[in-house]
C-alpha cells in the first residue's frame, strides 16, 4: 500500500480556531458521553454526489478507530505495510482537509489482528496540548500539536506477553493529567495510568487474564476525585485516575466490547443486558438501581441523554427510561449490517454508522424514533464519529471525512 | 545464546551499545547543538523499553528536535543498529527535522535511500518523503527493490511488481516473473498470494520448502489438560524429551490410557499439523511433538511457530518460548524464538495444549513451525 504523505514543509501554524464545541478529544467525546447537545451536523449527506461533504482525504493506511478534533486539527491513526507494522498519526486541517503533519514509526509489539480490524484500532486521545496514539501492538506515542514526539512507550516490549492476535482495540483515556490504558488479554494483562507530560508510569494494576476490547471510562463527579471505570468479562472496577487505587469492585462480568458510561452519580454498564448503578458516597460502593435484559448494547457503548438511555444491538435500537430502565420502544434499522461504532447524539438526532459506511440519522422521540435520513459514505466505518461544532468527522477504512453543511 | 523475542525488528541491546560507540567515533557530527547533539543521539540509540529508558529518552528527543533540518542525515544514520525503541525515537525526530529541511537535502536523502547498508526503517521513511504525492517516482524507485535487504521495502516492491505482473499477457513470461517474485518474497501473506497465482497458472510451488516448515513429526498424546490445569505440569514424557532420555518406542500414561508415539507427515503446504483431526477432536488435552535436525555447522536460527493453542517450545532441551494463550488467532510466524543450532543432532520439542471451550471457533487444535534465518529465509537441515 502506498504511504501517501502530504507533509507540510513549512512551520506549522499553531493558532487554530478552537471552542468548547469544536473539541472532541477522545473516544466518545466529552466525558465519553457520545453527546454534543449544541451541534447540528447535516441530516443528509452523500459521498457520491459530495452533498454536505466538506472534504475527504486519503490516509496512509487503515483504521478501525475514530478520529478526534483538537484545536482545528483532526487527528487519526493508521496502520499499513508488512504485517501492518508501519503505524501513523496524521493531522488534518479541519478547515481545509489539508494534511498538516504526519508521524510514523514501526510497531514493536504484536501487530497481528483479524483482517476486519487494524493495528490502528484504538481511537487516539488528547489533553488539548498533546496527542496520544495507541495501537493494537501496544505502541503508545505522545506528540505535541506540531507532531513532535513528547514521549513514546513500547508497552508491547516492556510487557512482551501483552497482546491479542485477534487484535486489541481499547482506546486510551485522558483524565486528571493521566493517560489510562486498558491492556487486557490472556498474557500480560493490566491497566495503567501514565503521566501525560512525562510518560512515566504512575500506576499499573493486574487485570483478568482474558481478552477484552472495552475502553476505560471517565467518571468525574462534582466535588469528588477523578475516577476511571474498568470493565471486563469478570468484573467492574472503579479506580482513582491518578493513583490507580481501587475505590469499588463488582464481581460481575460485563461486555468485553461495549464500554461503560458514567454521568453524574450514575454508572451504566453493559452487564446482564444493561445495569445502572448509583455511587454511594457514604459507603463508597456502587448501589444497583436497575437492570434490564431487554436493553443490551451490542458492540456499541450505551448512550444517555436527558432521561433517555439508548442501546444498539444487531441493528435494533432500544430506547428506555434512564431512571428505571423501562423500555419505551424499539426501532429496527433496515439492512443495517454490522455496527461496531458507537453512535453520537446531536440535539435530538442520533447518528449511527454501520460497517458498510451507511449512516442512519434518527430523531429520538418520547414514543418512537423516526429515521429521517439514510446516508452513504461507501466505505467501511468501524470507528465512532467525532463531532466538532456542526460537523461530523468520520474515519472510514482508508479515508477521513468532514461532514458539514455546504456553504 | 537463546532468547525469546516477540517482534522481528529487535536487536540485542549489547549490539546497539557497541555500534553506538563505533558510529559516534566514525562520524563527523556538526550541529548547532554541539556535543549535546552527539550525546543525545548516542542516548537514543541505546534506549531500552523500560521506565528508565523513558526517562533517558524524553530529554534527548526534546533536545534533538531543536536541531536544524541540516542535522537530518546524522539522525537517520544513527538508526542503524539502534535498539527498537531507540529507532522509533530517532525516526520521529528525523521526521520532525525533515519538515524543517524541506527538499534541501533531497539529493543526500536519495543517496541514503540507495545505500542498502543504511537502516531499512530509515530508508523506508526516506522513500516516503522523497516520493510523497508522486506515485510515478515511488514506483520507479521500488522497481529495483524486490530483493532489498530491508524486508519492508522488499515487501512494498513486490506488491508493486505483482500488480505489474498482472499485465503480462504471455503465460510463460508471467510464470517466470512470478517465480522470481516468489523466490524473493519473505512476508508470509505475500508468499502465499504469489503461490496461489502460480498454482492458478498451473505451476504449483513448494511452500513447505520455501518457508522451511517442518512437516514430518513424531507425536504423542493425549495427556490431560482438563480445566487448562496442566500447561505447567511436567509429564514424564516431557522430562524425558527435555532431558534427551526419550525413546520413540516408549509408552506413557495418557489421559485415558497408554499414550504411544505416532509418526505423522503433513502435506499441508503451510505445514499445518491438525491435532484435532489426529486425536479425535479431544478436548482438555495435550500433545507433544518431537523432531531432530542435523546441522553440519553451528548456525543462528529462528524457530517461528504459529498455533491457536497454548504452547511451549524447547530447542536442545532449553525452553525458548512459552505462550499460555488459547484461541486468539493463528498466524504464520506468530511466535518467534531465536536459537542456535549446534553441529550434529538438534532436538525440537513442542507442547500443544487444547482447552475445553465449546464455541465453534474454539475447536481448532493445530500448529505449524518453521526454521529460518532472521530475514525469513528457510533453513533446511537434514
Amino acid at each position: 500500500m502506498r504511504y501517501g504523505l502530504g507533509l507540510l514543509l513549512s512551520v506549522i501554524p499553531l493558532q487554530y480556531a478552537s471552542s468548547e464545541t469544536s473539541q472532541w478529544l477522545q473516544f466518545r467525546g466529552p466525558a465519553a458521553s457520545s453527546h454534543q447537545p449544541q451541534a447540528s451536523p447535516p441530516i443528509q449527506f452523500d459521498a457520491a454526489s459530495g452533498k454536505n461533504v466538506s472534504w475527504q482525504v486519503d490516509l496512509p493506511g487503515r483504521s478501525a478507530g475514530g478520529a478526534i478534533a483538537v484545536d482545528g486539527q483532526v487527528i487519526a491513526t493508521s496502520s499499513s505495510g508488512m504485517d501492518q507494522r508501519r503505524i501513523f498519526i496524521s493531522s488534518v486541517s479541519s478547515k481545509t482537509g489539508e494534511i498538516l503533519w504526519e508521524q510514523n514509526i514501526v510497531a514493536r509489539g504484536r501487530p497481528f489482528c483479524h483482517p476486519y480490524s487494524a493495528n490502528a484500532a484504538p481511537t487516539p486521545a488528547s489533553d488539548g496540548e498533546r496527542i496520544f496514539a495507541f495501537y493494537s501492538s501496544n505502541d503508545l506515542v505522545a506528540l505535541n500539536l506540531k507532531g513532535e514526539v513528547v514521549w513514546y512507550r513500547s508497552l508491547g516490549s516492556e510487557f512482551p506477553k501483552a497482546g491479542n492476535d485477534t487484535g486489541m482495540s481499547s482506546s486510551p483515556l485522558v483524565i486528571d493529567d493521566t493517560l489510562v490504558v486498558q491492556v487486557e488479554c490472556q498474557g500480560d494483562s493490566f491497566a495503567a495510568g501514565i503521566d501525560t507530560k512525562s510518560g512515566e508510569l504512575l500506576w499499573k494494576i493486574e487485570r483478568p487474564h482474558q481478552a477484552n476490547w472495552s475502553s476505560p471510562a471517565p467518571w468525574v463527579r462534582q466535588g469528588s476525585e477523578s475516577m476511571v471505570v474498568l470493565t471486563s468479562g469478570v468484573d467492574v472496577k472503579v479506580v482513582n485516575a491518578r493513583s490507580g487505587v481501587t475505590l469499588a469492585t463488582l464481581d460481575k462480568g460485563a461486555s468485553t466490547i461495549s464500554s461503560a458510561l458514567a454521568i453524574d452519580d450514575r454508572l451504566y454498564v453493559a452487564a446482564d443486558g444493561m445495569t445502572a448503578y448509583q455511587w454511594n458516597a457514604t459507603t463508597n460502593k456502587l448501589d444497583k438501581l436497575w437492570q434490564s435484559n431487554k436493553l443490551e448494547p451490542g458492540n456499541s457503548s450505551p448512550i444517555v441523554f436527558g432521561a433517555t438511555v439508548v442501546a444498539l444491538k444487531g441493528g435494533v435500537l432500544t430506547v428506555a427510561d434512564a431512571q428505571d430502565g423501562s423500555i419505551r420502544y424499539k426501532t429496527r434499522l433496515p439492512d443495517s449490517g454490522s455496527i461496531w461504532s458507537t453512535p453520537v447524539v446531536c440535539k435530538d438526532n442520533l447518528y449511527v454508522f454501520t460497517d458498510t459506511g451507511r449512516c442512519f440519522v434518527l430523531t429520538i422521540g418520547e414514543k418512537s424514533a423516526e429515521i429521517v435520513a439514510t446516508n452513504e459514505l461507501g466505505e467501511m466505518v468501524l470507528g465512532s464519529p467525532a463531532v466538532s461544532d456542526d460537523s461530523l468527522l468520520v474515519r472510514s477504512n482508508t479515508k477521513l471525512w468532514k461532514i458539514a453543511k455546504s456553504e | 545464546m537463546i532468547c525469546m523475542l516477540n517482534f522481528i525488528f529487535s536487536k540485542p541491546l549489547l549490539v546497539a551499545h557497541v555500534a553506538a560507540a563505533v558510529f559516534l567515533h566514525g562520524s563527523q557530527l556538526q550541529s548547532i547543538l554541539g556535543n549535546d547533539f552527539s550525546q543525545a543521539i548516542a542516548t537514543l540509540r541505546t534506549i531500552a523499553p523500560s521506565e528508565n529508558g523513558n526517562r533517558q529518552a524524553v530529554p534527548a528527543a526534546t533536545l534533538l528536535q531543536q536541531a536544524s533540518g541540516a542535522d537530518l542525515i546524522p539522525v537517520l544514520t544513527a538508526m542503524k543498529d539502534a535498539t527498537p525503541v531507540g529507532r522509533n525515537y530517532l525516526a520521529m525526530v528525523a521526521n520532525s527535522l525533515y519538515r524543517k529541511s524541506g527538499s534541501a537535502l533531497n539529493s543526500q536523502l536519495d543517496e541514503f535511500l540507495q545505500n542498502t547498508n543504511n537502516d531499512g526503517e530509515a530508508r523506508h521513511m526516506v522513500l516516503q518523503w522523497l516520493t510523497a504525492n508522486d506515485t510515478k517516482k515511488r514506483n520507479e524507485k521500488l522497481a529495483y527493490m524486490t530483493e532489498d535487504p530491508s524486508l519492508e521495502l522488499r515487501f512494498a516492491a513486490i506488491e508493486l511488481a505483482l500488480t505489474r505482473a498482472e499485465d503480462i499477457s504471455d503465460k510463460a513470461s508471467k510464470t517466470t516473473r512470478l517465480n522470481s517474485l516468489f523466490n524473493s518474497a519473505r512476508q508470509p501473506t505475500q508468499v502465499i498470494a504469489i503461490a496461489k497465482k502460480l498454482s492458478d497458472l498451473g505451476q504449483p510451488v513448494d511452500m513447505i520448502k520455501h518457508f522451511g516448515f517442518v512437516n514430518r513429526w513424531n507425536l504423542i498424546g493425549p495427556f490431560d489438560n482438563i480445566g487448562e490445569a496442566h500447561f505447567d505440569t511436567v509429564y514424564p514424557v516431557e522430562s524425558d524429551l527435555i532431558g534427551n532420555k526419550s525413546s520413540l518406542s516408549a509408552e506413557y500414561a495418557g489421559k485415558s490410557g497408554p499414550a504411544r508415539w505416532i509418526q505423522h507427515t503433513t502435506d499441508n503446504q503451510e505445514g499445518v499439523v491438525n491435532l484435532a483431526e489426529l486425536y479425535n477432536k479431544e478436548k482438555g488435552a495435550i500433545v507433544y511433538a518431537f523432531q531432530t535436525f542435523e546441522f553440519e555447522t553451528a548456525k543462528d536460527i529462528e524457530l517461528r511457530l504459529g498455533t491457536i493453542n497454548a504452547n511451549k517450545v524447547w530447542w536442545n532441551g532449553e525452553l525458548v518460548t512459552s505462550n499460555e494463550v488459547y484461541h486468539a488467532s493463528m498466524e504464520i510466524d506468530q511466535y518467534i524464538a531465536i536459537a542456535k543450532a549446534k553441529p550434529g543432532i538438534n532436538r525440537l520439542v513442542l507442547k500443544l495444549c487444547q482447552n475445553e471451550q465449546t464455541q465453534g471457533w474454539a475447536q481448532d487444535w493445530k500448529f505449524q513451525i518453521r526454521l529460518c534465518e532472521a530475514d525469513g529465509t528457510a533453513v533446511l537441515p537434514k
